[in-house]
């Protein structure tokens, strides 16, 4: 009882006040977010040893801060090397602590710690794992698992990341007005890269939770709750939402992927949908719009269908008219031509298709599995065969791949 | 610092940081140095820029840097100086000059390098300065 008292105790410190110690410690030890980390972790390994015989501290975060400050002096005594910076650890941590006694927790300053983790001299491939690491807390093992990549070279990435951080002096504010909108944009894009990594190569494995989207969402509602004025936060929260709402609904019983179009509205979790609309309405009164809203107002076009029994194809090929305009990303600019498909004709379609920088494709799967879809109903079958081929080729899902055999096929263009 | 002294600042405003700036044309924008029609210009930007530099007070050094064609690059192998006219590699882009600066961040640093005429049209690299070596009394 005890002792599930105490693990229940740190899970709490840990979940709730692991990132903000960490951004409030590593801001005034010049930025050393890897020696924050350590202390930190130390600290939270000794309350795991110690609360469950000794009981949870009255102060839990004094407690972790004080005996992280402790372990940092004892380790620094039995070192040879003296250096300036080592003493910045201890004396942020004892400015931690007196915050605490003082307030009773440290401010949050997480949104300090975002902005590091994405900012434009850190390396884009390191933004995301490095949210995940010093926000969320997760294990580098599990991040580059998530990622794709050997727990080595992901370490390797979030070591280097971490040096720069102190070595190169990026600070812990929150960027000026004129910089607002392009550094806010590499929060919301390393968040949402958190969420789409678990998206395409999990889709096999569901009803498993499937990669980082959790965390993802996690970090979306925290970013809404440290800037409630910002729409593209709410945006990107909407689209999340939208997505994870009709997460479980892109396979059938039998395992086989249903596109969106026609999934069964009734596998859908309406709580999260009706979460994602409230979000997107904050949004609009704004009347500041951006990408991620765009992107999520797309996604509510397509929810309507659970009450109109029908995709509104018209004001779905608009809003991505609207988003090309804004961010002519290869993807939004293949889901453009499909909407146009629905609302003109397959060889409108197609055309928006052959319009678009061909270099660019040749690896893009969901341009492959658009322009086959496409020729199919064209009833070009010679060259809806070559189309599915590239896409069967390109995708990492047995689902998808299913899928488009079984298109193929029945196009008369079976392979 | 007195633990808990500045514990309503977000950051430690006393802690500055040195940054190298290194400032890298073309070829072509470099050559405007010696083109009668250009040079003023050219002049003109790299002088107002400086101005504005030091009247920040925020210069620790600098210098601008006469072209690769008058550089001599030296180095010693099996204890023997080998010395050779003119820079190595060649690259597109020159070092035409840089600055070391002291400024509370990177963000500062960047705000500085991007308003150099370099900025336009070459690139600045911005390097934290090396803090003292371990072992070395304060």
């Amino acid at each position: 009882m005890q002792e599930g008292e105490s693990h229940a105790a740190i899970e709490r410190a840990a979940r709730d006040s692991y990132a903000q110690l960490l951004s409030f410690v590593a801001a005034r030890a010049g930025g050393d977010v890897a020696g924050a980390e350590d202390a930190l972790g130390e600290a939270f390994l000794a309350a795991l040893r110690q609360w469950p015989g000794e009981g949870v501290p009255a102060k839990p975060e004094a407690w972790l801060l004080a005996t992280a400050r402790r372990r940092l002096v004892d380790a620094q005594r039995r070192s040879a090397v003296r250096t300036r910076a080592m003493n910045d650890l201890p004396k942020a941590f004892a400015a931690a602590e007196a915050v605490v006694h003082a307030k009773g927790e440290v401010p949050d300053e997480r949104l300090g710690l975002l902005f590091v983790c994405a900012h434009p001299a850190i390396d884009p491939a390191a933004r995301t794992p490095l949210m995940l690491q010093t926000v969320l807390g997760i294990e580098a093992g599990r991040i580059s698992s998530a990622f794709l990549t050997s727990p080595a070279s992901m370490s390797q990435r979030l070591v280097r990341a971490k040096t720069k951080i102190r070595a190169a002096g990026i600070p812990f504010t929150v960027p000026s007005r004129d910089e607002w909108p392009e550094r806010v944009g590499f929060v919301l894009d390393a968040i949402y890269a958190a969420y789409t990594t678990g998206w395409e190569n999990a889709l096999s494995e569901l009803p498993d939770t499937g990669g980082l989207a959790h965390e993802a969402l996690w970090l979306a509602q925290l970013l809404v709750q440290l800037l409630p004025d910002e729409p593209e936060a709410l945006g990107l929260l909407a689209l999340l939402l939208h997505c994870q709402g009709r997460r479980t609904a892109r396979l059938d019983a039998a395992g086989r992927y249903v596109p969106l179009p026609e999934q069964d509205t009734a596998r859908w979790d309406h709580t999260l949908i009706a979460q994602a609309e409230a979000a997107l309405a904050t949004a609009a009164r704004h009347r500041n719009i951006g990408r991620f809203q765009l992107e999520a107002a797309i996604q509510s076009v397509h929810a309507q269908r659970a009450r109109s029994g029908e995709t509104q194809w018209e004001a779905i090929a608009l809003l991505y008219e609207a988003l090309v305009q804004h961010t002519p990303a290869l993807g939004a600019q293949i889901c453009r031509a499909l909407a146009l498909a629905r609302t003109c004709g397959p060889s409108t379609g197609l055309a928006a298709l052959d319009a678009m920088p061909q270099d660019l494709l040749a690896d893009h799967q969901p341009y492959w599995a658009t322009r086959a879809q496409l020729l199919a109903e064209l009833h070009r079958p010679a060259e809806a065969r070559t189309a599915y081929a590239r896409a069967m080729g390109l995708t990492e899902d047995r689902a998808i791949r299913e899928f488009l055999a079984g298109r193929a096929v029945h196009a008369g263009a079976g392979l | 610092m007195n633990p808990g002294a500045n514990e309503h600042q977000s950051q430690t405003p006393n802690i500055h940081m040195q940054y190298t700036l290194l400032f890298a044309e073309p070829a072509e924008e470099f050559a405007k140095r010696d083109n009668p029609d250009l040079a003023p210009a050219y002049w003109g930007a790299w002088g107002s820029y400086v101005k504005a530099v030091e009247a920040s007070g925020i210069v620790v050094n600098g210098a601008g840097l006469q072209p690769p064609s008058t550089a001599t690059m030296l180095r010693i192998r099996d204890g023997k100086r080998q010395i050779h006219d003119g820079p190595y590699p060649e690259s597109k882009e020159i070092l035409g000059g840089f600055f070391v600066i002291e400024v509370a961040n990177l963000d500062v640093a960047l705000e500085w390098a991007a308003k150099s005429p370099a900025a336009q049209s070459g690139s600045v690299e911005i390097r934290p300065v090396l803090p003292p070596p371990p072992n070395q009394p304060d």
